[in-house]
């Protein structure tokens, strides 16, 4: 039986990426004020939920073969679509060195005993080896973030509350900028809709509302992390949980940047 | 007419020097009858009440106007065309028949193969206390017949195999038709009849040809002794092979979540089967991931411990001879080379050597001040708990010693970098087309039921849709 296709993700698994991507960008330039830890955590949440919308409307909009890029360039030049592609490409690798650079950056904090160079190394290497894997194993690991969440929480209940520091006002725009959704908009327009028609019990599963409240619980846990653990917190549930995203996010970009261009199928389930 | 002296010849000619081969002759007068056969290997009861009481009454009525194998009943016969099918026959066990045997046919294969073996008890590696206390035995015959004893349909197909040059034996695959994936099933017949090999003595042989991956870290055929759990996952779309000789049988796909799944949850309170399962999963964590966190922690990043943690642990360590790393990594080799004794030596030995080796050589360790008590306690508890999950216990080992390794060299990034690459791998993996983590990742909501938690078996409505592809109701969800 052959190997599941490397270009298939899930409704789920697209919005974990999606998701540890943003937050990602949060964690590595990560500082101890209220405002840049809220507003990344509110453009990651706003993003992730729109994506949802898109993807819930897509597979209703497009047949098969027509992907978002496609629905843009309609009506206009053919290589509108192409400059549009090659924009994105240039993004995402740019910001593929930004975060591996960040990335390494955090890790060097914490792991000085290691030079720099080795530690950049080594997350180059794994990036690699994760992006090999394929999008859909990609995908499939981004999932796994669920189960990082419950740690988590535990780690709250048993830790005192600090005072958050609202300094630091000048670096929030930097923030953000950390967040530019190039990569996700190419995920996006190069993602089509399933072919084959899902029984009614599971697409009843997958309706926007459901989607929408787990989006909602998910970015409410999220901003009680960072609400509890923004302030300079050493804990090292939070650290693996921000070099997990780290790492999601830098083998998407890597999997963006050196991928054929060939369309993503989006399903409801992985079968 | 065949010549039954010539065949007699020829099969001693073939079967030369091998004194366990026997031919028995039965003279009726004009009409002479051989019967060809191993000793032992084919029942003298069987062949003497289905094969010579019955033919000898005939002739000595005088009623053998009919065809012979008419008169050999209550067992299988197949009619043989050559000689080389008879000589397969009588290798099989089977007892042949040829000579004067007024049929079309070269000879008359008679199935009286000497099943008699252990009787089927309760497998050691699978007890239960709540369950049926039956395991498969080594008859391939017998367990299917176990099988069907436990799924009365018509829906239970078998197909049966030859494989091994040399030592042909029989390999049936077992499958619920319309519940069991058509691909997967083909899948599986496809990778058991490409088998090249001389002999086949155990199903773990077959296990190792049909697995996903040349050699694969985690096992992606399932197996077990039990007919109750194998008759399950037939209900559950697996397929299921069973090979002659085995008391082991093999199912197919096989998923990460069936490690944490045993029988006896089924049976429980599913509010306990709950707070197992967890345990379970917990207990999965520590064997892999403390001791490495522990090493990662207490060699590479002191600073993020608590005062107390770290004062009580570097107090009992004061005067070691051995870094932190090393006393761990030696007292697992330590403690894998007692586990080793304790399987390896007679049950009565092997239990007083396990005991000897884990209470006093550890107690004694810590008064010579060869090891730590912290220590010791990581290692025994990520020891212990390894055992709570059998099918992963091996891999776990290895999978240990490897992020012990990581951790100790690069610290907490080591143990996330072993942590991702090997999550990575798991999440890339497939056992016969069906994602490997299923259903954590891909997410199956519906399939987090019987995993994580255990929901009431009434209220598990449908097969896992990841294995059958499709929706197959098995119950209303109600009670």
């Amino acid at each position: 039986m052959a190997e599941c296709s490397k270009s298939k993700v899930t409704v789920i698994q697209l919005f974990f990426l999606s998701f540890s991507y943003v937050f990602s960008g949060l964690f590595l330039i990560r500082e101890h004020s209220f405002l840049s830890l809220l507003l990344p955590l509110g453009s990651a949440f706003l993003f992730s939920f729109f994506g949802f919308l898109f993807l819930q409307c897509a597979p209703r909009r497009f047949t098969e073969k027509e992907r978002f890029l496609y629905f843009l360039s309609c009506g206009k030049p053919h290589w509108t679509s192409k400059v549009l592609m090659g924009f994105l490409i240039f993004l995402s690798a740019a910001e593929m060195l930004l975060t591996w650079l960040l990335f390494a950056f955090s890790v060097h904090s914490f792991s000085s005993f290691v030079s720099f160079s080795s530690v950049a190394v080594l997350i180059l290497l794994l990036s690699l080896f994760i992006g090999a894997h394929g999008l859909t194993a990609l995908g499939r690991f981004s999932e796994l973030f669920v189960f990082l969440i419950a740690p988590l929480l535990f780690r709250i209940v048993f830790r005192k509350f600090e005072t958050v520091d609202f300094s630091a006002f000048s670096r929030d725009l930097y923030a953000l900028l950390t967040v530019t959704p190039a990569p996700l908009f190419y995920l996006f327009s190069m993602t089509v809709s399933e072919s084959t028609t899902m029984p009614k019990p599971i697409r009843k599963l997958f309706v926007i509302p459901i989607l929408s409240f787990f989006g909602a619980v998910l970015a409410v846990v999220c901003a009680f992390l960072f609400l509890l653990f923004g302030a300079g917190d050493k804990s090292i549930f939070f650290l693996l949980f921000g070099w997990m995203a780290s790492i999601i996010r830098l083998s998407l970009l890597i999997s963006v940047c050196t991928a054929d261009r060939s369309p993503i199928s989006l399903h409801r389930m992985d079968r | 007419m065949i010549d039954g002296e010539k065949i007699k010849e020829k099969f001693f000619t073939v079967f030369s020097d091998m004194t366990d081969f026997a031919v028995r002759e039965l003279d009726f007068g004009k009409t002479k009858l051989y019967i060809a056969y191993f000793v032992g290997f084919s029942s003298r009861e069987y062949m003497n009440k289905y094969m010579i009481e019955p033919i000898s009454r005939a002739y000595a009525a005088k009623e053998v106007s009919v065809p012979i194998s008419s008169l050999i009943t209550n067992v299988k016969i197949e009619k043989l065309q050559d000689f080389s099918a008879a000589k397969d026959a009588v290798l099989a066990g089977n007892a042949v028949l040829f000579g004067d045997i007024r049929e079309e046919a070269f000879g008359i294969s008679v199935f009286t193969k000497n099943d008699t073996g252990r009787a089927t008890n309760e497998p050691d590696t699978e007890n239960v206390i709540r369950g049926p206390h039956e395991g498969f035995t080594e008859s391939g015959e017998n367990n299917v017949v176990l099988l069907r004893r436990r799924l009365h349909s018509e829906k239970l197909k078998r197909r049966g195999f030859i494989v091994g040059t040399v030592s042909k034996t029989d390999v049936s695959v077992l499958y619920m038709e319309g519940i069991a994936k058509n691909e997967l099933v083909s899948e599986v017949c496809r990778r058991i009849s490409e088998i090249e090999t001389d002999a086949v003595l155990d199903s773990g042989y077959i296990e190792i040809y049909i697995q996903d991956g040349k050699a694969p870290f985690y096992p992606t055929v399932g197996n077990s002794e039990r007919p109750d759990k194998i008759a399950a996952k037939l209900m559950e779309g697996r397929v299921a092979i069973v090979v002659d000789g085995s008391p082991v049988v093999l199912s197919a796909p096989y998923l990460f979540c069936e490690a944490f799944q045993v029988t006896e949850d089924y049976a429980k309170s599913p509010w306990y089967a709950t707070f197992v399962r967890l345990l379970r999963c917990v207990a999965y964590l520590i064997a892999l991931y403390l001791p490495a966190l522990f090493v990662a922690l207490f060699v590479r990043h002191k600073e993020v411990l608590p005062e107390y943690l770290l004062s009580s642990v570097t107090g009992a360590r004061e005067k070691l001879p051995f870094s932190l790393f090393w006393e761990v990594l030696v007292i697992f080799l330590i403690f894998e080379a007692v586990r080793e004794v304790g399987l390896r030596m007679p049950k009565a030995v092997g239990s007083a050597v396990g005991l000897v080796g884990s209470l006093i050589l550890g107690d004694s360790a810590i008064k010579a001040g060869i090891t730590s008590a912290p220590v010791l306690i990581v290692v025994a508890l990520a020891a212990v708990c390894n055992f709570m999950i059998p099918p992963y216990m091996n891999t776990n080992i290895l999978y240990r010693f490897f992020m012990i390794v990581v951790s100790g060299a690069l610290g907490l990034f080591g143990f996330f970098a072993a942590f991702a690459g090997a999550s990575v791998m798991l999440c890339a993996k497939n056992s016969f087309g069906v994602p490997y983590l299923s259903p954590i990742a891909p997410m199956d909501p519906w399939g987090l039921r019987d995993f994580i938690y255990m929901a009431p078996l009434w209220s598990m409505k449908r097969a896992p849709i990841s294995i059958t592809g499709k929706t197959i109701r098995r119950t209303n969800g109600k009670k």
